[in-house]
């Protein structure tokens, strides 16, 4: 697991910065000036240039004996140990007044996510990011910000919330945003789809053109009360489904995000049948296991099942999407969970940043082909855990 | 770890999101059929199904089965009802119905072109073919196919199969090329799907021919009945070597052209009947993977006796149960091989899309489908329809491309009654059918049989035996997990 | 082949003339009927050229088939249109 939000951090000179800043990150100490205002110097102890500019020199935990040699400099900022991964590239947002080291991008991340915000109209019983019902539009402006600091050669970043739709205009503004400053990077958002049963906001999205986007939203039953009760929303069903048929009269591409736990892995088949019926449409399904943070933590008792006792509705799920020509994946579930016929559909999904082995993995011929566990997860895990020789 | 309280209590049951846990339920549009004693098949608007015990069955419709159970969650996803807590069913069937429907919106997409009457077989069942060297009198003249091409590239489908039939196509091998040759150089300013396929006893195949059709795509179709003895019986020829003929010319068509390139039908007769095994076994034989086992022909015997003749009916489905047996099993042994018919009527049940096979729509897909014209420039709604004028009925001829107009043809009084009148959805017994969505109309059909392009189908042999055909399937489909994934593995969208 | 003349008799309370009518249609192919209406009760008298034993039991399955068949057609006939006219509706077509 990597952290990504860190506290023990702090300055060791002098410097002029009272506000949150936004920085990437570099190692080219010879960096010309013009460029330096925007960049953090990771420091090293062979440099010996002009370090004058810098918005931030970051000298990592390794190198604190050398805190001394720096004093002359300014906004010379020791980091935590934790953050012993930053490289060139990645971009990192620094509180002063707190001393947080928030890295908001990584360059060598298998994916980026950015929360645009808690807030959220649904309540899902699992949910991994519980809604918080608070201003939070500094997150739009933030990533606004952040979004001329991103590599151009990155392949894909993801918005994700709470409920992304719920930031009104700035939900256009931020997929423009992206659009501009990113003309090659994927843009994959997630939504419970609700509010695009109002086929404006879909015909704006889709003005945008924006040149691969794809909205990624959840359907957990095949028939309303169950969909609904685990949405924890009434009429979360109707809207869910009247806001993908809008996406797809406005040719936005849609994948469906299914989670798999106690509560729906009994309809799985059913829901698949649902799915290849009335929305065969849609360009990707995604079977997800569940990560057990949030909500998903508190409910516990009630979602846990071992993945190995549904293998059969999973196999069942796969198969019925596959015949009928629909791409399907699964997330988040280790490979030796998954039956054999249905393992090439298994994706590494796991972000890197909270993705965990077991210490038996270590002898597992699989391991680089499998997803692995969410490191939350590693307290509870399946009876049937075994490594493939 | 201690549960947080308050989030605890916003989780709650599952009956406080369920809207309708008040009222009863509301029906969706739907049909049932009996399959057998206790079992009846339940079908939606767009053919989706259930199988329900007669219980259910009244349970469902009189609204007394519980509201918690799984038959219920079932009804409810397959779209058999709705209620208060989720009204989008609605929406979503008419998406689905209208999918299934947009072929017909398409229009005429096979157009079939009699190039020849003249053959050099005479097969017991045929009712068209002439044994003549008169080339004036029966075949067809560039000015018909010119005037017939006018009319192919009227018809707004984007996909267009022109298929060259006969007596034998090859033996006017002049015109077919014409006809390629002009409907490629129309097709650049149309910018259709364009294919042809020859139906031919490939007696006169040569390289010319061969290459001809290699470089314009050209699929191949021929007839083997089955062993040397049973081919040549149902199809003399003079020589006596049809059999030996057709067999050379489907091997030198599949290396020329390609396996995929080349297929076979069948043609039931009375002879056939004990030999369906030995007659798959030829198309094993010849790396085929389809076969059509074509049921015997009504024309020329119905018309005779004016009615269904149950008995041979019943050996038919005996011979076509059995053939089916073993192919499952050949499929089962891990050699894909269907059976055309009912490969078709699988993917009216699991496909979302409608089919093009004409026999099997509503409306009819005479006209509207496939269209025919003849030798001597006369338009018919189908081939059924030229065969019944070659007996002296011509009620489905629908004018003559040399001094009819693209309109005078398709909104002829025949075609559009005859359109209106047999849809399924508005006949007796056919508008109320569990199998509606799957079974069709078939108006020339029944003209011929019992003088009316409705029909009784109590009495009507291709209601007998569709729906003989239908329950067979679906205790298929029940029969194991096996027996279901190798039948929906022949499913085409 | 022997003439096999009977009755079923019918309470119209319970099951109306279309109903009966309706599930008579199907057995054509071996039967013909008479049918009669008297204040509360419908006769139906079988002419069956075949001897068939199930043939009354048949018929009385099938009128209740029937019956439930006119409280589907009944109770669906509004959102049968609604359904078709949103299918023929004029609103964006999603290309499958």
């Amino acid at each position: 697991m990597i952290k990504l939000h860190t506290k023990d951090n702090h300055f060791v000179t002098s410097t002029i910065h009272e506000h949150p800043i936004l920085a990437k990150i570099t190692r080219r100490s010879d960096l010309i000036q013009p460029l330096r205002h925007r960049y953090a110097l990771l420091w090293n102890p062979s440099i010996h240039t002009d370090l004058d500019g810098f918005v931030l020199i970051l000298v990592p935990y390794e190198y604190r004996e050398f805190h001394g040699s720096l004093e002359k400099l300014e906004n010379v900022l020791s980091i935590s140990e934790n953050l012993y991964y930053l490289t060139d590239d990645d971009v990192i947002k620094f509180y002063p007044n707190s001393n947080v080291v928030d890295v908001l991008y990584r360059r060598n991340a298998n994916s980026n996510s950015f929360l645009i915000t808690e807030r959220c109209n649904s309540f899902c019983i699992m949910c991994s990011q519980p809604p918080r019902d608070i201003d939070d539009s500094y997150r739009i402006i933030d990533f606004l910000n952040l979004l001329p600091l991103i590599n151009q050669d990155t392949i894909e970043i993801c918005i994700t919330g709470g409920e992304t739709t719920l930031i009104g205009d700035d939900f256009i503004r931020i997929i423009n945003a992206a659009k501009n400053h990113l003309p090659r990077t994927a843009l994959h958002i997630l939504s419970n789809g609700r509010n695009f049963k109002n086929l404006q906001l879909a015909i704006n999205l889709a003005k945008v053109r924006h040149h691969d986007l794809m909205i990624g939203i959840p359907i957990y039953a095949d028939y309303s009360q169950l969909h609904d009760f685990i949405f924890k929303a009434d009429d979360a069903f109707d809207e869910t489904i009247r806001g993908i048929l809008n996406l797809k009269r406005c040719s936005i591409p849609v994948e469906i995000r299914v989670v798999v736990h106690a509560k729906s892995y009994m309809r799985l088949p059913q829901l698949a049948e649902f799915i290849t019926r009335n929305l065969l449409f849609v360009d990707h399904i995604a079977l997800m296991g569940l990560e057990f943070m949030g909500f998903a933590k508190t409910n516990f008792n009630e979602l846990w099942i071992d993945p190995f006792n549904y293998q059969d509705e999973l196999k069942n799920a796969v198969e019925i999407f596959s015949r009928y020509g629909m791409r399907v994946s699964i997330y988040n579930t280790p490979l030796c969970l998954i039956p054999e016929s249905i393992r090439k559909y298994s994706v590494c999904s796991i972000s890197d940043w909270k993705n965990d082995f077991l210490d038996e993995c270590n002898n597992c011929s699989a391991k680089e082909k499998c997803g692995g566990f969410f490191s939350s997860n590693l307290g509870k895990v399946s009876e049937h855990i075994k490594p493939f020789n | 770890m201690t549960p947080d309280k308050s989030l605890a209590k916003k989780f709650q049951s599952m009956e406080c999101f369920d809207k309708g846990i008040e009222n009863s339920y509301q029906l969706l549009p739907s049909r049932f059929v009996s399959l057998s004693e206790n079992r009846y098949l339940l079908t939606n608007e767009v053919g989706e199904y259930l199988i329900v015990s007669k219980k259910q069955l009244h349970g469902y419709v009189k609204k007394t089965l519980s509201k918690s159970s799984e038959f219920y969650f079932d009804l409810k996803s397959k779209h058999f009802l709705f209620d208060d807590d989720s009204n989008v069913a609605i929406q979503l069937l008419g998406l689905k119905y209208r999918t299934k429907a947009q072929k017909i919106s398409q229009f005429t997409a096979l157009h079939i072109f009699v190039v020849s009457l003249r053959c050099d077989y005479s097969c017991k069942y045929c009712q068209v073919s002439r044994q003549t060297d008169d080339k004036v009198t029966f075949d067809m003249s560039k000015e018909t196919a010119n005037r017939s091409l006018d009319f192919v590239f009227k018809s707004p489908s984007p996909a267009i199969k022109i298929e060259f039939q006969g007596g034998e196509p090859l033996l006017n091998f002049e015109i077919i090329k014409y006809i390629v040759l002009s409907a490629t150089e129309l097709n650049k300013h149309h910018q259709k799907n364009l294919q042809f396929v020859i139906t031919t006893n490939l007696t006169f195949l040569n390289t010319d021919i061969l290459s001809f059709c290699l470089i314009h795509n050209i699929y191949l179709s021929t007839s083997l009945d089955g062993s040397e003895e049973l081919h040549n019986k149902n199809r003399p020829r003079p020589g006596k070597n049809g059999y030996q003929l057709t067999v050379k010319g489907i091997k030198e068509a599949q290396l020329y052209l390609g396996f995929d390139k080349v297929g076979a039908l069948m043609t039931t007769t009375e002879n056939s009947l004990d030999c369906v095994k030995e007659i798959i076994n030829e198309y094993l034989a010849l790396d085929m993977h389809c076969i059509f086992l074509r049921p015997l022909s009504p024309y020329g015997f119905a018309i005779k006796n004016k009615q269904t003749d149950k008995y041979n009916l019943q050996r038919w489905f005996e011979f076509y149960t059995e053939g089916l047996e073993y192919i499952i099993d050949l499929n089962k042994k891990g050699y894909f091989f269907t059976e055309i018919y009912t490969q078709i009527i699988l993917s009216k049940i699991f496909s979302p899309f409608g089919t093009s096979y004409v026999d099997l729509q509503s409306p009819t897909g005479a006209g509207i489908s496939a269209i025919v014209y003849n030798y001597n420039g006369d338009v018919y709604a189908s081939d059924e329809a030229r065969m019944l004028a070659e007996m002296g009925d011509s009620h489905f001829r629908l004018g003559n491309v040399h001094h009819s107009s693209y309109p005078d043809v398709m909104l002829s009084d025949v075609l559009l009654d005859t359109l209106e009148y047999s849809l399924a959805e508005s006949s007796p017994m056919c508008h109320e059918c569990g199998f509606l969505p799957y079974c069709g109309t078939d108006p020339v059909y029944h003209y011929a049989t019992q003088h009316d392009v409705v029909g009784h189908k109590a009495v009507s042999g291709f209601c007998n035996k569709n729906m003989k055909i239908f329950r067979y399937i679906f205790s298929l489909l029940e029969r194991d997990e096996v027996t279901k994934n190798i039948l929906l593995s022949w499913v085409r969208p | 082949m022997i003439q096999i003349p009977n009755t079923i008799v019918f309470d119209n309370k319970v099951f109306s003339l279309d109903t009966i009518k309706g599930a008579l249609y199907k057995f054509a192919d071996n039967c013909s009927f008479d049918i009669s209406c008297s204040n509360e009760i419908i006769t139906v008298t079988i002419h069956s050229v075949d001897e068939n034993q199930n043939l009354i039991a048949r018929i009385r399955n099938e009128v209740i088939d029937q019956d439930l068949r006119s409280i589907i057609a009944k109770e669906t006939s509004n959102v049968r249109t609604l359904i078709l006219a949103n299918a023929f509706s004029n609103t964006g077509l999603i290309e499958s």
